[in-house]
């Protein structure tokens, strides 16, 4: 019998708009996959890109990012800072090689816990339709 | 040549720089290396061909602690180090005297360096005295980032990580870069310790990932840390990779235009939400 693997994702969110988000969506009892794991930040732009490549190398299938909507930043320009730095980081990790389908970064307001729902079962879906490609970046095996 | 001695003597004489920053022949050898003149030395020895393959700015933060002023001279990538250098405040302008010569591309060995194909720029974006007539600015085509670009991931994976694999994480590369310069790197840092100090593949790879990405916007393309890298890493492909998508979304080119700050330091509100959702490919 074929088990199938399960994706493992890390969700960084931040802790204004994106984790609320995520909060609504349990109160709200929306159903999303168990694959998600979430970590809080202060605010999208405090997302450094060594997290992201971390969590690669560490074996996740999938980094999503998600912070307040462009205007709405809860500290002002928070998001337009992290705008840039995650498309860079996203060009960089497409060029050593992990498929552009392994990242999310999207906004997430604190009131659309049906979005962050949605969100991470379609992104459970994709990073299941990437199962037979190689992961890349992963850590090697630890026994040497 | 001679005319280039012939300025530096007048720079001198005038007490317009203390000492100058070139290029040095070692005549035993036929070598040439880079090197500090004062008032008083044989400006004979100074040399300025295409053997001078080093970016010498590295050397100016260090120099600008010791001397008022400091004459350097500057083919076209290191105008273009020294322009990030100024815009991040390392140095001081009032401090520099720069002379910059038409630059037709470096040897190492007798071999055309390989960032010299890609050249945007023949002489110093910002110099007090030039030399020689410029050549016509060009775009740089980036033609090995291309041919990358068009691998699979899993093809571009097996590339990147064979080189990654054989990194001895010596840090020459962080050493010879002059944007590289955290106080404490964070390939240092113990605490929190984001990269692992051994020299294995995981660790290897968070490193580059995080010296590309560090210098996304920052990198003149001066292509050092590729020429001093023991187990011939291609760094410059990494950075290339990072210029020509910072092109492509902020339009901004580093060290091309004066007083224009990095991409990463400054924000816009304009910017389209495609550019992170990498949609727009």
């Amino acid at each position: 019998m074929q088990i199938e693997k399960e994706p493992k994702i890390l969700a960084i969110l931040c802790k204004w708009c994106s984790y609320a988000g995520a909060d609504l969506a349990g109160t709200s009892r929306f159903k999303y996959p168990a694959n998600v794991r979430i970590v809080q930040v202060p605010c999208s732009g405090r997302v450094d890109p060594i997290m992201i490549f971390r969590a690669f190398v560490e074996g996740y299938d999938g980094v999503m990012v998600s912070g307040c909507h462009p205007g709405d930043c809860h500290y002002g320009t928070g998001n337009y800072h992290a705008r840039r730095r995650l498309a860079v980081a996203r060009r960089l990790l497409e060029f050593v090689g992990v498929h552009s389908d392994r990242m999310h970064f999207t906004w997430i307001s604190a009131a659309e816990g049906k979005k962050f729902a949605d969100d991470c079962s379609r992104f459970t879906e994709q990073l299941k339709g990437l199962a037979g490609t190689e992961k890349t970046l992963a850590r090697e095996e630890i026994a040497t | 040549m001679n005319e280039i001695r012939k300025k530096i003597r007048s720079l001198f004489d005038k007490g317009e720089i203390d000492v100058m920053l070139g290029f040095r022949e070692d005549p035993s050898t036929g070598e040439v290396k880079a090197a500090v003149f004062k008032k008083d030395d044989d400006l004979n020895g100074f040399v300025y061909d295409d053997r001078c393959v080093q970016n010498l700015v590295n050397y100016l933060p260090t120099l600008t602690a010791r001397y008022k002023r400091i004459g350097i001279m500057l083919k076209g990538c290191d105008g273009r180090s020294l322009v990030t250098q100024l815009v991040e405040h390392r140095i001081n302008k009032n401090q520099i005297v720069a002379l910059s010569a038409a630059c037709d591309g470096v040897k190492v060995r007798g071999e055309e360096v390989e960032k010299c194909a890609d050249c945007a720029v023949s002489v110093s974006p910002i110099a007090d005295h030039v030399f020689g007539e410029p050549k016509e600015k060009k775009d740089p085509v980036y033609a090995r980032v291309r041919e990358i670009e068009k691998m699979t991931p899993a093809e571009r994976w097996k590339f990147f990580s064979d080189y990654f694999a054989k990194c001895e994480r010596c840090y020459a590369c962080r050493q010879i870069c002059p944007s590289c310069y955290c106080e404490i790197c964070i390939a240092d840092q113990q605490e929190p310790k984001w990269i692992e100090p051994s020299a294995k593949l995981s660790a290897n790879t968070m490193w580059h990932l995080i010296r590309a990405y560090h210098l996304a916007g920052r990198c003149a393309d001066c292509g050092e840390c590729e020429r001093v890298c023991p187990q011939d890493i291609p760094m410059r492909l990494l950075n290339n990779a990072l210029e020509k998508a910072v092109h492509e979304m902020f339009k901004v080119r580093p060290g091309t235009v004066p007083d224009e700050l990095p991409p990463l330091v400054v924000l816009s509100k304009d910017d389209p939400d495609t550019i992170m959702e990498g949609k727009d490919e």
